[in-house]
């Protein structure tokens, strides 16, 4: 039987060939893992790829805000995350009520009133 | 026919008969030959008396004397017994008494022993009490500090989300994001 590929080691190579060009290595992964019947593990694989474009700098951050990102913060954002390569998910939640939160695939960065709204009921007692 | 009849009837003729005949006694009434009889007949009869009826009651008397005297003597026995029944009755009560004094006198401590114990108890039952009370009372006020500050804490936020959502602008957004980027680089 064959040896069980580690999420890092599918990661890995996922990225490697992404960086050489071959866009068919997801289709390849995706037939892998029904293959060996490894549906469950879908996200996980996702996160370790995301994560392995991050160690080389190619980032993908959801940022959460009330409004649409400036050019300004955007730089600000990649300046932050220090990728070479940053992709944004925007997402408009009025519900955070103002500030902004980063999440990527190994950090998270919340500064929306929300969070802060969020602490200060946390501190009960 | 007794002798006392016999001399009893010879008196009587005889007396008579002197009578009328003697001078001086005659006179007085007394017949010297009667009372010769008289005499003899008191001599008989104190003879007589003395032989046989004289013993007799002396021997009764001096019986019934020995009876009184015994009984004198009894008397004075039981009079005797009466008095030293009386000395102990007397110190027996006397003891009595003192025991009696005794018992009240301790049982006048025990008592005063007993208030003692129940006062002190009583006293640290009021105490527990009232620390018990302190206590529930601290409890209390925590608890209400507690809900105080949760309370506050709420309206706070609440009232901060209504400001935030009735102030906020884009303007004062992006200097928000911008100054929070900042402070996340250092």
């Amino acid at each position: 039987m064959a040896e069980k590929l580690s999420h890092t080691k599918i990661a890995r190579y996922a990225v490697r060939q992404l960086q050489a060009g071959n866009g068919e290595v997801l289709r390849e992964i995706a037939a892998y893992v029904l293959d060996e019947r490894r549906l469950h593990e879908t996200d996980l694989i996702i996160r370790a790829i995301l994560e392995e474009c991050e160690r080389i700098g190619t980032v993908l951050a959801d940022v959460t805000t009330i409004e649409t990102l400036s050019d300004d913060m955007k730089a600000q954002i990649q300046k932050l995350t220090g990728a070479s390569s940053l992709e944004i998910r925007e997402h408009i939640d009025p519900s955070v009520l103002g500030g902004i939160r980063i999440e990527t695939p190994t950090k998270r960065f919340d500064a929306t009133f929300a969070r802060t709204l969020s602490q200060l009921r946390e501190r009960k007692i | 026919m007794s002798i006392t009849t016999i001399l009893t009837q010879l008196a009587t003729t005889e007396g008579a008969e002197a009578a009328a005949d003697s001078g001086l006694l005659g006179s007085l009434g007394i017949n010297p030959q009667m009372l010769l009889f008289q005499v003899i007949g008191f001599l008989i009869l104190v003879w007589v008396m003395g032989k046989f009826v004289y013993p007799i009651l002396i021997k009764q008397v001096d019986a019934r004397q020995e009876k009184i005297e015994a009984s004198l003597e009894a008397a004075r026995e039981a009079e005797k017994h009466a008095a030293s029944a009386d000395a102990r009755i007397d110190a027996q009560l006397k003891k009595a008494r003192q025991e009696a004094q005794e018992i009240v006198a301790t049982a006048k401590e025990e008592a005063t022993h007993l208030l003692d114990e129940a006062d002190k108890k009583s006293k640290a039952n009021a105490e527990i009490t009232l620390k018990k009370a302190h206590d529930e009372v601290a409890r209390e006020i925590t608890a209400a500090k507690k809900a105080l500050h949760n309370e506050t804490l709420e309206l706070v936020a609440l009232a901060t989300e209504r400001v935030i959502g009735a102030t906020h602008t884009k303007d004062v957004d992006a200097s928000v994001i911008s100054a929070a980027l900042k402070e996340a680089e250092k």
